[in-house]
């Protein structure tokens, strides 16, 4: 004989709690879904294709659209791993050594992450140009206006949150381990290798999602230190081409395959580290 | 094995002041003490995980003072055994030999002290599915697996309960005698001790106070901290004319017999165990200072009971159950009691470290007056 699952009576108050704030993740959820999916019901999705595939002015729109695609790919995958290579060890140096001014350091870490995104291009473009031009001059490198300086805007400005995710990671983790690691014979190093490394690997992968999330959306600093062209047209730049050029319909088309990037790394994110990690 | 010189450190709220220290090859040396004694910074630092201040440490011939942990070749439990979450228990048995690039000798060291510690049906089982009596297993296994001069154990069976501390602690004494390895152990209980010492330190307050077999700590404390940590419950204020070999000692109105060092104001002390109980004109107890008393209260203790006595001094008593049977003692009886010569340990009356025992609470005592 199955048995029922008990009923469970709410009383009013209780009703009225889950109501009010249900209603608020209802509301969330529902002008997040009117706003984007208003944007995308825009234009008409059947004649935009057979547009795109069929016109001359269409095959230059998917080129277009292209490139920018593989070029937000190449620029935020090396931000990734550039951020991943330089935060890992920033923030295990932030977690478990001691250094002057913590409150300092740990503010300037933060700041890129709080400044206006324009601010930050300016100061790049100020300290490359300015300060460095000569430098980078006899090296024959070129690194604003070039797909290389969209790397560099990303990186200052995703690079931090890497640093924060991972730190926290390491925060989570019992120094105990790595004593106990170097009782057995591991050099500083070693233990970071062997113990802190992989049990921190939940906050790293958070660390490289959103990273990489904030690298590929990053519009402002790149504006401003590689211009709006088409050599650095990453696909926020791209949308803001055609939007500029009057192109409402291809600004949209471009914004939706943005959405559908990031909502798609995001799923996979959530499916690979399951309920452990969070952003 | 290991010699500990002078030895100073600061470490947030502990301390160590001046801590000097032999421990002898294949030794059990248990460093006992209360919460905040300095027990674990001392094990920090012969592990080299801190740093002192001031002071030498010598393992066996090399002196490691500054030697970084990793060359120290310690064995190292930890309180929580700090066993690697992500590595499954061969694996963390394995990984100091792995480290130090003997992994040759992986199979053949987890073979052996999987059989030791009965473990061997745990090998491909992560932490986390472990009790806590097999995570203490593993992580002595992960430490022996790499041939330490010494073992450390940090308060290795203060988490376990009591029939698990019992069994482990058995087994630890086991796998000491096992290995021969020298093992200095830290804890808080004096129970513990008991079972497995050679030899102990007592440590208060970052100081070292007595250092002994655990009868003579047990008989022979050198401080009413040591006395009171060690719960000894015959401890009277008296005073000692003379100094020399079984002098008098007057404790209240009644004139005891021992060893004393130094004149003026001391403390005496007489274990339960040592004091002779009869009844009024009975045979057990026929010398010329035999006190009158009368029993108070009776507690059962282990294989026997322990009598509460007021009388001229307010003395414990342990009696047998057969001796308490043939006596017919209850609340109320008359009894005879004896502190035999050489049972009486005399001891200074200021403690051997600053505040050692509650301000005032020295003066407020009266001779023969049982310390509360």
């Amino acid at each position: 004989m199955t048995r029922t699952p008990p009923v469970r009576r709410r009383s009013a108050s209780d009703r009225l709690f889950r109501a009010a704030f249900g209603s608020t993740l209802a509301m969330a959820v529902i002008s997040i879904t009117l706003i984007l999916g208003g944007m995308a019901a825009f234009v008409s999705w059947p004649a935009t294709l057979r547009w795109a595939f069929s016109t001359p002015e269409g095959h230059e729109f998917v080129q277009q659209v292209a490139f920018s695609v593989r070029l937000s790919f190449v620029t935020s995958i090396t931000t990734t791993f550039l951020a991943l290579a330089l935060g890992i060890p920033a923030a295990y140096a932030l977690s478990r050594f001691r250094y002057p001014l913590p409150l300092v350091v740990d503010t300037l870490l933060d700041l890129p992450i709080v400044l206006p995104p324009l601010v930050a291009g300016v100061a790049l473009l100020t300290v490359t140009r300015y300060w460095l031009g000569s430098f980078f001059d006899a090296l024959g490198l070129q690194v604003h206006y070039t797909a290389r300086g969209i790397v560099v805007a990303q990186l200052f400005i995703a690079a931090p949150f890497a640093v924060r995710a991972i730190k926290a990671a390491f925060d989570d983790i019992s120094p105990r381990y790595e004593e106990v690691s170097r009782t057995l014979g591991c050099t500083p190093f070693q233990a970071f290798l062997h113990v802190s490394l992989p049990l921190a690997r939940h906050g790293i992968l958070a660390g490289a999602i959103m990273t990489w999330a904030r690298a590929i959306s990053e519009f402002g600093p790149i504006l401003i230190f590689c211009t709006a062209s088409e050599k650095t047209a990453v696909l926020p730049i791209r949308v803001f081409l055609y939007n500029s050029a009057g192109d409402v319909a291809g600004g949209v088309v471009t914004s939706v395959i943005l959405i559908v990037v990031a909502a798609g790394a995001l799923l996979t994110f959530k499916l690979l580290g399951g309920s452990r990690l969070s952003l | 094995m290991v010699r500990i010189e002078h030895l100073s450190v600061a470490f947030g709220d502990f301390s160590l002041t001046d801590v000097s220290l032999d421990v002898r090859s294949r030794e059990y040396f248990v460093v006992l003490g209360p919460t905040g004694a300095g027990k674990t910074v001392l094990l920090e630092c012969i592990a080299g995980l801190t740093r002192p201040d001031s002071g030498r440490l010598w393992l066996g011939d090399r002196e490691v003072t500054a030697l970084p942990p990793e060359q120290r070749r310690v064995g190292y439990l930890p309180q929580d055994y700090a066993l690697f979450p992500h590595m499954t228990v061969r694996e963390n048995i394995g990984f100091g030999l792995m480290v130090r690039r003997r992994a040759a000798e992986i199979p053949a060291k987890i073979e052996r002290f999987a059989g030791l510690l009965g473990i061997g049906h745990l090998l491909d089982r992560l932490p986390f599915r472990l009790s806590g009596g097999e995570k203490q297993r593993v992580a002595l296994a992960r430490a022996l697996a790499i041939d330490p001069e010494i073992m450390l154990l940090d308060e290795p069976l203060s988490a376990l309960d009591v029939a698990t501390r019992e069994h482990i602690s058995d087994e630890l004494r086991h796998i000491h005698d096992s290995t021969g390895i020298t093992s200095l152990h830290i804890c808080h209980n004096f129970d513990e001790t008991l079972r497995l010492a050679d030899r102990v330190a007592l440590l208060h307050q970052g100081r070292l106070v007595q250092v002994g077999t655990p009868d003579e700590i047990l008989r022979r404390p050198n401080c009413l901290f040591a006395a009171e940590f060690v719960r000894a419950e015959n401890v009277f204020e008296g005073w000692a004319e003379t100094v020399g070999t079984d002098v008098p000692v007057r404790v209240g109105p009644v004139t005891l017999h021992a060893n004393v060092s130094a004149r003026g104001a001391v403390r005496v002390t007489c274990r339960p165990d040592d004091v002779a109980v009869g009844l009024p004109g009975g045979p057990a107890v026929a010398e010329a200072d035999a006190l009158a008393a009368t029993v108070q209260s009776i507690e059962v203790r282990g294989d026997g009971f322990a009598l509460k006595t007021v009388g001229t001094l307010a003395v414990t008593a342990f009696v047998s159950r057969p001796q308490w049977r043939a006596l017919n003692l209850g609340p109320g009886s008359h009894v005879q009691l004896h502190l035999a010569r050489g049972t009486v340990h005399v001891f200074g009356a200021e403690p051997a470290v600053p505040n050692s025992s509650p301000a005032g609470h020295q003066a407020q005592r009266q001779p023969g007056e049982r310390p509360q």
